[in-house]
């Protein structure tokens, strides 16, 4: 199906040069140490854990509504530390989403309602069904589909995965429009 | 207002007909510039690509003698019997011994808790609750030289641990084993067996070639003919050996009186699940599971059955998602999509607006035939309204993006204008029609596309333009009357 186009009122969503629309109800802790690469949507009430350590997004990402981003915690010999968290290119994260991984690849789709937890690695070309909770610690492998509670594979995904993602994330920005007065 | 892009969703309204009569998205699809054909994974042959064999947690490629000496199983990475995830390494850290007439705290059976300890995760090092209280060691005392560390293995998921089965914490990953299995030596003893049969079979048949070498060859029946093995002595011992077990497996195994006496204890059974994950085992209760070194992954080399050319060759570092040879049809096919979900009408025509996508960088030429579909495909389509004529897809301008979407509109013929909703580089927007004859299942419309294919490639057999069709069935959604 073709994209729709979505329209959005130009007052709740701040444009920034590089062309990332954020929404104003989005919560950006630390926003020093927060890097949207560009052309990333982040919609309404996202929060950014820029506080703890670094995020790093990459272009031409969709964060979904509600979505947390929170760079993972790991205990130490002198206490603890907080890690930068690092997301690819073209990256999609469905609603109510928690992200607490290390390194979300390029080209990946997480669903929405998932929890990705504590220092998790999401190869690039990878898809994380709705509902799924990714247990700590685990490494997803490229061109998988993981789904369940804990996560389990499930499918693989095919070889043309990254263009896939590239056009319907392309496709997505074209048609996030603000609301004609 | 959907928050995510619609084209990733399940849900497939589009879908191509492969030669082998599978209905699947254009992702799925292979396209052999040799044959000049589509294929689906159902009629490409796959091999495993030896040289990207890889473990999906720690990402350490495997040579493929290796893995196979291995079966196929990482040697460091272990999965829960439990909840299948891959377990996680702690390790506790024990102080150096204070004297060498001391031993060092045992910690078989899972009593390392009770002696002064740290425990960590992996790299890492961090108190648990359960064992914070019971430390007084200084951070200082336990980097000291003589201190060792002892490793066991952790579910992140449902916080099974190797410590719950009596499996003594190990100084190395590399010593956790694999479970010994009771029929391991009569295995080995019967492979070497074998081993010793087929090479003196060999021997003998070479000495009877050598015998009967100037004679007429021997039928191939007389291979077939296991008359002569009875007649071995170490054959018929074997035989005996088999029939003796035989014999003694008529007796019923009978159970246990605790089984009909006791109450049964859910929570301490496995499940079907985790029985099948151990076939050699196959423990029936919780206490008996063991870690499973995790099965190693490989990627997948895919092969035209017609022509045997490689249509799909994966990248040597398997954490590169580029591949040396990507076939696909993505490329060259043009992508339909349906525009909206249309509002269709029992028995009367609909308007279905079509998109067409050109994927390739020269001018593609479209156009639409009624689809030639068998007796099952005509149960499930309904009459459909096809645009007539030839449509021109002009190169997409890698640079359009940056182009005013004004400068890109193209202009049309005056026979083309009826069907054609929109068009610009690359894109074109045409009406379709169906007439929706049931209203209990939903309304799919069928037409062949016929496109223009132009080899990019010089070494290709046949160069120039030719024409290439594909049948495609669109789901127009539910009809109302």
């Amino acid at each position: 199906m073709e994209q729709q186009d979505i329209y959005y009122d130009s007052s709740e969503y701040i444009e920034t040069s590089s062309g990332n629309k954020v929404s104003r109800t989005c919560v950006l802790c630390g926003s020093q140490n927060i890097v949207l690469n560009g052309k990333t949507i982040a919609q309404s009430e996202c929060v950014f854990r820029g506080d703890l350590a670094n995020i790093n997004i990459g272009r031409q990402c969709v964060l979904g509504k509600k979505v947390i981003i929170s760079p993972p915690y790991k205990k130490l010999l002198s206490g603890g530390a907080f890690y930068p968290l690092q997301i690819g290119d073209n990256t999609i994260i469905g609603d109510n989403t928690i992200i607490n991984a290390t390194v979300i690849g390029h080209s990946v789709y997480i669903g929405r309602n998932c929890v990705i937890s504590r220092a998790v690695v999401l190869k690039d070309c990878c898809r994380i069904e709705d509902n799924t909770v990714v247990p700590p610690e685990t490494t997803v492998p490229s061109f998988t589909v993981y789904k369940g509670n804990p996560a389990r594979y499930v499918d693989d995904l095919p070889s043309c995965t990254q263009e896939v993602m590239m056009e319907a994330t392309k496709s997505f920005y074209q048609h996030f429009k603000p609301q004609k007065k | 207002m959907a928050s995510i892009p619609l084209a990733l969703e399940y849900k497939r309204y589009v879908l191509y007909l492969c030669r082998c009569s599978g209905l699947v998205g254009i992702e799925s699809l292979y396209f052999c510039r040799h044959c000049k054909l589509l294929r689906c994974m159902d009629c490409v042959s796959v091999q495993i690509d030896g040289t990207c064999i890889s473990c999906p947690s720690c990402n350490d490629s495997v040579p493929q003698t290796d893995a196979k000496a291995k079966k196929f199983r990482c040697t460091h990475c272990y999965q829960c019997p439990m909840c299948t995830t891959p377990l996680a390494t702690r390790f506790v850290q024990l102080p150096p011994p204070p004297g060498k007439s001391e031993s060092a705290p045992d910690t078989s059976s899972g009593k390392t808790d009770a002696s002064p300890t740290k425990e960590g995760t992996g790299e890492s090092t961090a108190l648990t609750p359960k064992t914070s209280k019971r430390l007084s060691l200084t951070p200082s005392s336990l980097k000291s030289p003589g201190s060792t560390k002892m490793y066991y293995l952790f579910c992140t998921s449902c916080h099974w641990t190797t410590r719950e089965v009596d499996i003594p914490d190990k100084r190395s990953l590399l010593d956790f084993k694999e479970k010994p299995h009771p029929f391991q030596d009569r295995y080995k003893a019967l492979l070497s067996y074998y081993k010793d049969l087929d090479l003196y079979e060999r021997v003998s048949s070479q000495n009877m070639s050598r015998q009967v070498s100037g004679r007429k060859p021997r039928p191939f029946s007389s291979l077939l003919d296991t008359s002569k093995y009875k007649k071995d002595p170490e054959v018929q011992r074997v035989v005996k050996q088999v029939q003796s077990v035989a014999l003694s497996a008529k007796d019923p195994v009978r159970l246990p009186d605790s089984y009909y006496t006791e109450p049964v204890d859910v929570s301490s059974l496995t499940t079907i699940q985790q029985k099948l994950l151990d076939p050699s085992h196959q423990p029936s209760h919780v206490k008996d599971l063991w870690p499973h070194p995790l099965p190693l992954i490989s990627r997948k080399t895919i092969r035209c059955r017609g022509c045997d050319h490689i249509l799909l060759k994966p990248d040597v570092n398997v954490n590169l998602v580029r591949f040396k040879i990507q076939h696909v049809a993505i490329q060259v096919v043009p992508r339909i999509r349906l525009i909206n979900v249309p509002k269709l009408t029992l028995g009367e025509p609909s308007l279905v607006p079509v998109s067409i996508t050109s994927p390739v960088s020269y001018s593609m030429t479209i156009s639409f035939n009624q689809l030639s579909s068998s007796k099952k495909l005509k149960e499930i389509l309904c009459p459909a309204v096809i645009p007539e004529g030839s449509f021109v897809l002009k190169s997409l301008d890698d640079t359009s993006d940056l182009l005013d979407d004004s400068s890109q509109s193209v202009s049309l013929g005056a026979d083309q204008s009826d069907y054609v909703l929109s068009s610009e580089p690359g894109r074109i927007v045409l009406k379709f029609g169906a007439i929706p004859s049931r209203e209990d299942i939903d309304a799919k419309i069928g037409f062949e596309v016929v496109f223009s294919y132009e080899p990019l490639i010089e070494a290709d057999r046949d160069p120039g333009v030719t024409e290439l069709t594909v049948p495609v069935i669109i789901n127009c959604g539910h009809s109302f009357a």
